[in-house]
């Protein structure tokens, strides 16, 4: 019981992370947007492979808890953007991750295939799940719009962003070194 | 099932070490951690000293830090252009490390 109260815990605070990020993100480049819901950058995507990478599957539960919450405010009147969306936006670091790292328990508890050379590649592979899978979802939904532009615009802000976030957080601890040298 | 929430709480502290370490270590700003400073300084001093230090000396004598990480400081090291290699005058099988000129500037 206790367990499943702490996992309950990591989903949560996933899915309030994931949430928090994607309004905050909303106030600080919302001249950045292209179109609803697609922005030229986007950092809760690093945030969203940095939680994958320390809360595995409970991130994915989370954050798709999370995007539920934001599809209802992004495509309120599209079911299948609603529903499909909030599915490849939640798990797409999470099949990075997977595919980056190996399938062995061993790899993915020590994040063993996680390098300092190939740091941004979870990132970098989870922008494309991500965009890709969003882009197949407008079409399928019958969305009209330049969809390889869109396509470009959302993979550019998902690779932005997660670079942005990965640099602030290294930037964040060289500092915290510096002082602590002292 | 107090072992096993221990147990997961361990596996994310881990995790989140692991990460944390990447990340630290990645390239990009060009800069050493003062932990990496004080190794580069360590080689360069050896070096300045006329005593240089090959790899496997390097690994028995700095007690900065366990082999294992001095070995990942180097290459962070060495992938920035602050150190290199060079071979021993008395013996070629044997490579020296050397202070490039962008860390001695």
């Amino acid at each position: 019981m206790q367990l499943l109260l702490l996992r309950s815990a990591f989903v949560c605070c996933s899915a309030l992370v994931g949430i928090a990020a994607w309004w905050i993100n909303g106030h600080i480049f919302a001249n950045y947007e292209i179109t609803q819901g697609i922005n030229l950058i986007y950092w809760p995507h690093g945030l969203r492979v940095v939680l994958t990478l320390l809360f595995e599957r409970y991130a994915v539960i989370g954050l798709v808890g999370g995007s539920f919450f934001v599809a209802q405010l992004t495509w309120p009147g599209d079911p299948i953007m609603h529903f499909g969306a909030l599915f490849v936006s939640g798990s797409s670091a999470y099949l990075a991750q997977r595919y980056i790292l190996g399938k062995s328990d061993h790899a993915q508890t020590r994040l063993v295939g996680l390098t300092p050379a190939n740091l941004i590649a979870p990132g970098t592979l989870s922008a494309l799940i991500n965009a890709a899978g969003h882009t197949l979802l407008r079409i399928g939904s019958g969305t009209q719009g330049p969809h390889a532009g869109i396509f470009a615009s959302m993979l550019a802000g998902d690779l932005l962003g997660a670079l942005l976030f990965l640099y602030a957080l290294k930037a964040i601890l060289w500092i915290s070194d510096r002082k602590s040298a002292r | 099932m107090k072992e096993a929430i221990k147990n997961e709480l361990v596996e994310r502290y881990f995790r989140y070490l692991s990460l944390i370490t990447v990340v630290r270590d990645s390239y990009g700003l060009a800069d050493l951690s003062p932990q990496q400073e004080a190794l580069l300084e360590f080689i360069a001093q050896c070096w300045h000293d006329e005593k240089p230090l090959s790899i496997r000396k390097l690994m028995s004598t700095s007690a900065l830090a366990s082999t294992a990480t001095i070995h990942r400081w180097l290459k962070v090291i060495i992938a920035q252009g602050f150190d290199e290699h060079a071979l021993d005058p008395t013996d070629s099988r044997r490579r020296l490390l050397k202070p490039t000129k962008l860390a001695i500037d």
